[in-house]
């Protein structure tokens, strides 16, 4: 008996515009120790099943209306609420995406972890509290005995994740679901939390639905891959057929579109060069498969130094004392110097905290740097006054994470577009400006008619796409892009990433690439820095970096990042 | 634990600025701006012998830095002087003005605040029902009449023709004066019922499609425990720190109940203070609000930290 | 939740109503703002003055039940013997009137009254650094009396100081030698400034002594706080007084005598509300908690029908109504400073025949008002009933002409004229009263709202050019009316208008310095009616009082002057009152 059918599963949301299916007529099975791997991109349905699996769908908008969940062949769909509780948390146990917000930020880890046993292992509060201990200790946490008693945010992400894990494997449950677990953390992070779980699977024979946009990260874990494209089961097949003859489209689409290390095309590719818009097959252009070898050559006439960072320190004070003088600093940035010359691309690695993120912002000083030079074009930026500087930020622009929050919501595209150029005097009047929002909207691919919808109304990638728009509207010479990918599906992120080398290629524009994605910052950097703890560890052209690593610390990065591969082809290869 | 107290000592040294700001704002409201009241403290047949000397008790004819150093002396000394209406002594008529106030926002307010808090936790778990909507709809007309309404109609139909409370009055001392603010106390809680409920459930709502309440269904908790313990500890946070802001409020009581329930408190004096031109007392009122509101705050920052794991005080 | 309710619920249960006690006759009073507090020399308004006239007294007082007022003598033996230059008032005082207990007397027992007891009250009222607003009443009248005052400017006055016109010539004479004949002294001293404070209780209290009034009379009140409530008690020591036998005509069958020669006071205890608002007042009234109260706007019509008579409901329910005039003019004043009305009396006159003061009348007063002649209101010698101002007469084409006459045909050449009055609603529909009246005759009006702070302080420094008011009398004789047009009296002083009229002034100044007679009175009718003709002032009305009062409350007769001493003539049908609000027919 499977320990999970699921059997023409259909689940529907009823929203404004009418009903929505969600989940259209999906089948699967999970067996007892097995891992199966639930793949999509966003909204494909992949979540909305999970939920499904532990009758979780808020009720309404959502609707189970047809089909079977059988957990050990009992009818989840049929059973009542009460008998669900009972499953929740003891048979059946999840880990969410966001360890940030997954837990409750005013109750220890502890209590939260206890709350659980006492609740489905009828433990007492100190039973349940020293097998809390026992838990963290299992999955990790440094100093169990007095980690448990703090709050979430005491911790580190993947901290928390390994909090998650703890309360979702306290119960010994027989099927584990995790939606997305490590979308959210750096790659090292990312690899040992995916090794726990592994492990912790192995150890209490647990069955796992490991939900996740990118194929990549379940190579080595997953048995079975279910891959699901618009509320569709569209293959299904054992990881390694999946990896080596994969049928539909859609999956060789998700395939090809990661950047790997060791092939270097000049474009990836996008399920859109396998598919059509109606799900049907088309054929590869074979050219745009083609490995590159990407060369580091620099003209000098045409690829002057356009950015130069000389011993750049930027630090956030302490305060203390009754007045809060400033006692003490922390560094962010620590002595960093650069050269980037133009039309090139910098690619700035590290993990959370290194200080990427502030050595980007400070080079547009955004934050203040407290000593070094940045010169721009000849000119020393780090003294200019605010009028001059004003000026400056019309030739430089940034591109933020979250695509969500850093378009205004009140503002129509349009509006969002002309708003810079307004400010920075582009365009003679309103006519011209449309003119530029409309040739805007067409080079990053929108549609001129979308200028008046509202960024609501966009995917996370188009909003992205919006955001690239944006920065473009002052004819910059220069782009920061921090994290601009991270939070886009893989096939939306080989759309975007190949959307900034098309613009640099016809602008002429420089890049400063900052990710925690080595693969992606590979792919297409020309020159990257491996950042930690605030210095320069490494600073090379993209393909010495990833093929020849000189510092101990970029050997680790390289090794965390998922392979791709599943264990058995490895294993053929070795 | 040694940083918050350095932050609670700065925080309390920071009034000191906060009270020159307001002595200064003060003296340009009452000693420069405000026209000359002695006419009015003198009555109809007041000569000009009068006023000038009036003028001079009252230290109106000192230099004006002068006048600013009085304001900034009594609001640190907390010696207001006398009124000019009634010549009695500011504090002791704040002391006389603040217990009624008290004995009537203090039980309204923990009335109004729990019975609106529960409510809130009631319409949030039953949202999108029936009884959430009759709720909600019954806040919204409860919002719409005006106060004055409530008290004619309470007045004239509870007290009067049903007899069931004293129309007004008051009278000091536990339980003397029970009988005398029910039902004010009853109209201060139907007025703050409608939008406190509804502030209250906004905030529970909020909480309520976060990433947490979701895991904490997925432990099997069931619905109450998930309301009662995670969304409405979460809750607690902005609600307490909205009930915090309010209680200085608490002590200038409440003007138009304090005036139909002829209850003498300092709502009803800073009126007759404000009629009568009567600056001294309006000072003190409003020195006193200045530094109820600025340790109200700190008193909510602090709580802040209580409620909430992930503040600290810096 | 459950139980929370039950609890509020079980709360209400037990205490939502305060027991009624019929036991004690005790008279149930209201005032509609604080009463300031207890110091004789500062009673500026009604509120204060009522309630110290209740523990204090002084040398006369006006009859309870006569009409026109009459004074009578009170602390004094009998009425003063006056020299024939009218100069000097020779005072025989009570024997053997007590001031109540107080720790500032030795033992606490209360000493006896004596003459210098009023020489130091009116000293006390004298000096400056007292601020007396009753101090117009003596000021410039008393030899030495403004000397002694002017020498202690900005120091501590020394009251052992003698002062000519105010000695105490043994323990129980009191005299008093003025510096001109001035026969309304004598009102002065029926007015709560000029009573007998004992200086112990100044001593010992200091600042703090007009919260702890210790006099002579009826009442007693303990420590005076800032409160809803005043209480009194009986005086257990007052003196043997006894209502009057005595009264005006028609008080008899009113049963004004019912009481005539029973000692007083008659009640045992007054309690006064102090309830700014009207319509809970109206409420405590309705259900018995209070004895008396002006019948509020609001409800006029309920209780009063359109003849003036009290309603069937009201009747029924054994409540009464008296009407009283009040001794009050309203008016709007041109500021004669304003050459544009100084030199042009037609321009005064045509706005006064614009100004429908019927019309005002039954919009503003609900027509309780009595049209304004002139200044002096009746029951005062000097009002005419059978006078009518042609200027007072509702007539648009006479204003017309007339105002064509003054130089301004249909208003033309006419500045638009600012109005100045307070800010509340009903001064602000006057003011748009006053500028659609003129508006018919082409007079452009600007109304103008001030706080009261504001308007006072604007017509203190001559800052207006027309502006409301109203005038209520301080004692019963037409030169306290008359007074506001005379020219000396100019702002800051009571002449608000500024109207200075030499012939005026000077049949004025005559006057007011003759004592009460028939040639005074024919004098005061004539000014009454010059003043009318002139028009400095549109007059408005003479406001009435509507007062309701339950039939258990007996000897109720109102008086505009020192009505709060009235109380202790007042009687309570405790039984009456029990069985009426027992019997529910009140709700």
């Amino acid at each position: 008996m499977s320990l999970l059918s699921i059997q023409n599963l259909t689940v529907e949301f009823s929203t404004p515009d009418g009903v929505v299916r969600a989940v259209n007529n999906l089948s699967f099975d999970i067996q007892p120790g097995q891992t199966v791997g639930l793949v999509g991109e966003s909204g494909s349905g992949k979540s909305v099943t999970s939920l499904a699996a532990m009758r979780l769908i808020p009720n309404p908008p959502g609707k189970i209306t047809s089909g079977k969940i059988l957990f050990e062949g009992e009818d989840l769909v049929q059973a009542s609420e009460a008998r669900m509780r009972e499953i929740r948390g003891n048979d059946i146990a999840m880990i969410f995406q966001e360890p940030m917000t997954s837990l409750n930020p005013v109750f220890t880890v502890g209590n939260q972890i206890c709350e659980t046993l006492m609740l489905h292992k009828s433990m007492n509060k100190k039973e349940a509290w020293a097998r809390a201990i026992e838990l963290l200790d299992q999955v990790g946490i440094p100093d169990p005995q007095r980690s448990i008693a703090k709050y979430p945010h005491e911790m580190s992400g993947g901290q928390k994740q390994r909090v998650m894990i703890a309360m979702a494997i306290a119960c010994e449950p027989k099927l584990l679901i995790c939606d997305e677990p490590t979308t959210a953390l750096d790659v090292t992070i990312q690899k040992q939390v995916l090794e726990l779980m592994f492990d912790l699977q192995k150890k209490y024979n647990m069955g796992m639905l490991f939900i996740t946009h990118d194929l990549g990260v379940i190579a080595d874990i997953a048995d079975d891959v279910v891959v699901m494209y618009r509320s569709n089961l569209v293959e299904q097949s054992t990881t390694k057929n999946i990896f080596t003859e994969a049928k539909h489209p859609y999956t060789k689409g998700l395939l090809a579109c990661r950047p790997a290390l060791d092939k270097n095309p000049e474009r990836l590719l996008t399920v859109s060069d396998f598919m059509d818009d109606d799900g049907n097959e088309i054929k590869v252009n074979e050219e745009r498969t083609k490995k590159v070898d990407k060369v580091y050559k620099v003209d000098k006439e045409k690829n002057p130094v356009l950015l130069e960072v000389n011993n750049l320190r930027v630090q956030f004070p302490i305060k203390g004392g009754i007045f809060g003088r400033t006692v003490d600093h922390f560094v962010a940035v620590n002595d960093v110097s650069f050269k980037l010359r133009k039309g090139m691309t910098l690619g700035l690695v590290g993990e959370s905290g290194c200080g990427k993120t502030t050595l980007g912002r400070s080079l547009l000083r955004l934050i203040e740097p407290a000593a070094g030079q940045v010169i721009y074009d000849g000119i020393e930026i780090t003294k200019l006054d605010k009028k001059q500087m004003r000026a400056m930020r019309s030739k430089i622009q940034i591109i933020f994470q979250d695509p969500y929050s850093s378009l205004n919501p009140r503002m129509t595209v349009g509006e969002i577009l002309m708003e810079p150029m307004n400010l920075h005097n582009i365009g003679a009047n309103k006519a011209e400006r449309v003119e530029k929002a409309k040739w805007l909207m067409n080079k990053v691919g929108l549609l001129e008619s979308q200028l008046s919808r509202y960024p609501h109304e966009f995917s996370g990638g188009q909003r992205q796409r919006i955001s690239i728009a944006r920065a473009l509207a002052v004819n910059p010479e220069f782009i920061i892009c921090d994290e601009s990918v991270s939070a886009l599906d893989v096939s939306v992120q080989a759309q975007v990433l190949n959307l900034l080398l098309d613009l640099q290629e016809e602008f002429g524009l420089t890049y400063i690439f900052i990710s925690h994605d080595l693969s992606v910052v590979n792919f297409i950097s020309d020159e990257v820095a491996v950042m930690n703890q605030g210095k320069f560890v490494e600073v090379d052209k993209a393909n010495e970096v990833y093929l020849k690593p000189k510092e101990e610390y970029t050997k680790r990065l390289l090794s965390a990042i998922p392979k791709g591969i599943p264990k058995e082809l490895l294993a053929e290869q070795a | 634990m040694n940083s918050s107290w350095n932050y609670i000592i700065r925080r309390i040294l920071y009034l000191i600025p906060v009270l020159l700001g307001v002595c200064f704002l003060i003296f340009i409201l009452f000693n420069v701006v405000a026209g000359d009241p002695v006419y009015l403290l003198l009555g109809k047949h007041a000569s000009v012998e009068q006023a000038a000397e009036l003028r001079e008790q009252l230290g109106l004819n000192k230099p004006l830095f002068m006048q600013y150093l009085d304001v900034v002396k009594s609001a640190f000394t907390f010696d207001f002087g006398r009124s000019w209406s009634t010549k009695q002594e500011i504090s002791s008529m704040m002391i006389q003005g603040a217990i009624p106030s008290l004995t009537l926002t203090i039980p309204a307010f923990v009335i109004s605040t729990i019975l609106s808090v529960l409510f809130a936790i009631l319409v949030a778990f039953y949202r999108g029902k029936g009884i959430d909507l009759f709720i909600r709809v019954t806040c919204i007309c409860m919002m719409s009449i005006s106060v004055l309404v409530y008290i004619l109609v309470f007045q004239n139909y509870l007290a009067y023709e049903f007899g069931l409370f004293e129309i007004s009055g008051y009278e000091y001392g536990f339980p003397d004066f029970v009988p005398y603010v029910i039902l004010p106390i009853i109209i201060w809680v139907v007025l703050t019922l409608g939008p406190d409920i509804r502030f209250y459930r906004t905030m529970i709502l909020d909480e309520i499609y976060q990433d947490y309440v979701r895991t904490a269904r997925a432990k099997g908790l069931n619905e109450k425990k998930v309301m009662l313990k995670h969304v409405l500890r979460n809750a607690m946070i902005p609600i307490v720190t909205y009930t915090v802001v309010q209680l200085p409020f608490l002590l200038l009581g409440s003007l138009l109940l304090e005036s139909f329930f002829s209850i003498p408190g300092l709502g009803g004096m800073t009126i007759t203070a404000l009629n009568s031109s009567d600056f001294p007392v309006l000072k003190a009122m409003t020195i006193l609000s200045a530094i109820g509101i600025a340790v109200f705050t700190l008193i909510q920052d602090i709580l802040y930290t209580v409620v909430d794991p992930r503040v600290k005080l810096q | 939740m459950r139980y929370l309710l039950l609890a509020m619920v079980l709360g209400l249960g037990f205490s939502c109503t305060k027991k009624r006690d019929f036991s004690q006759k005790t008279l149930q009073l209201s005032v509609a703002a604080k009463v300031k507090g207890f110091d004789p020399v500062n009673a500026g308004d009604s509120y204060s003055s009522n309630n110290i006239n209740r523990v204090y007294e002084g040398l006369l007082e006006y009859h309870y039940l006569k009409r026109p007022y009459e004074l009578q003598p009170n602390l004094a033996e009998s009425m003063p013997t006056v020299s024939d230059d009218g100069l000097t008032y020779t005072f025989k005082i009570k024997k053997g009137v007590m001031f109540h207990d107080d720790k500032c007397f030795p033992n606490g027992k209360g000493r006896e009254l004596v003459a210098a007891d009023f020489v130091y009250s009116i000293k006390r009222m004298a000096d400056l650094k007292n601020n007396s607003t009753g101090w117009w009443l003596l000021d410039g009248r008393i030899k030495g009396l403004n000397e002694w005052r002017d020498q202690y400017k900005g120091k501590d006055a020394n009251y052992a100081d003698k002062v000519e016109g105010l000695q105490a010539l043994d323990k129980y004479t009191l005299q008093f030698k003025l510096t001109s004949p001035y026969p309304q002294f004598l009102y002065s001293l029926a007015m709560v400034y000029t009573f007998a404070v004992p200086r112990e209780a100044v001593d010992m209290y200091k600042e703090e002594f007009l919260n702890h009034p210790v006099g002579t009379g009826p009442f007693i009140t303990g420590t005076f706080t800032q409160s809803n409530k005043i209480v009194y008690e009986k005086n257990p020591n007052y003196r043997d007084v006894y209502y009057p036998s005595e009264g005006a005509e028609g008080d008899k069958e009113k049963g004004l005598l019912k009481d005539a020669g029973k000692k007083l006071p008659l009640v045992d205890r007054i309690e006064v509300m102090i309830q700014p608002e009207s319509q809970p007042r109206w409420l405590n009234f309705n259900s018995g908690k209070l004895d008396l109260m002006e019948v509020p706007k609001d409800n006029f019509d309920q209780v009063v029908t359109p003849d003036k008579k009290i309603t069937d409901t009201y009747a029924k329910k054994d409540i009464a109504l008296n009407i009283i005039p009040d001794m009050d003019v309203t008016y709007i004043a041109f500021n004669h400073d304003d050459p544009l009305f100084n030199k042009n009396k037609k321009l005064r006159q045509a706005m006064s025949l614009a100004y429908n003061s019927e019309e005002a009348n039954k919009l503003f007063y609900y027509g309780k008002g009595i049209i304004a002649q002139s200044i002096v209101p009746p029951g005062i010698a000097g009002f005419d009933p059978n006078y009518k101002n042609p200027y007072k007469q509702f007539n648009i084409e006479k204003a017309k002409k007339l105002l064509a006459e003054a130089g301004y045909p249909e208003g033309k050449g006419l500045p638009v004229i600012k109005y100045d009055t307070t800010a509340t609603t009903v001064a602000r529909q006057m003011g748009e009263f006053l500028k659609a009246a003129m508006d018919q005759i082409g007079i452009k009006i600007e109304v103008v709202t001030n706080t009261w702070p504001q308007l006072t302080q604007k017509v203190k420094k001559r800052q207006t050019q027309i502006y409301g008011m109203a005038w209520i009398g301080d004692y019963p004789d037409a030169e306290n009316f008359l007074q506001l047009l005379y020219g000396p009296n100019a702002a800051p002083g009571p002449n608000g208008s500024n109207y200075n009229n030499p012939v005026f002034n000077q049949k004025f100044e005559v006057a007011k310095n003759m004592q009460q007679s028939p040639e005074r009175k024919k004098l005061y009718e004539e000014l009454t009616q010059m003043i009318a003709e002139e028009v400095p002032l549109i007059f408005g009305v003479h406001r009435t009082i509507f007062v309701a009062k339950h039939g258990w409350l007996q000897n109720y007769k109102y008086s505009t002057f020192a009505n709060g001493a009235n109380a202790k003539f007042y009687n309570l049908d405790m039984k009456k009152k029990e069985e009426t609000i027992k019997s529910g027919k009140l709700r």
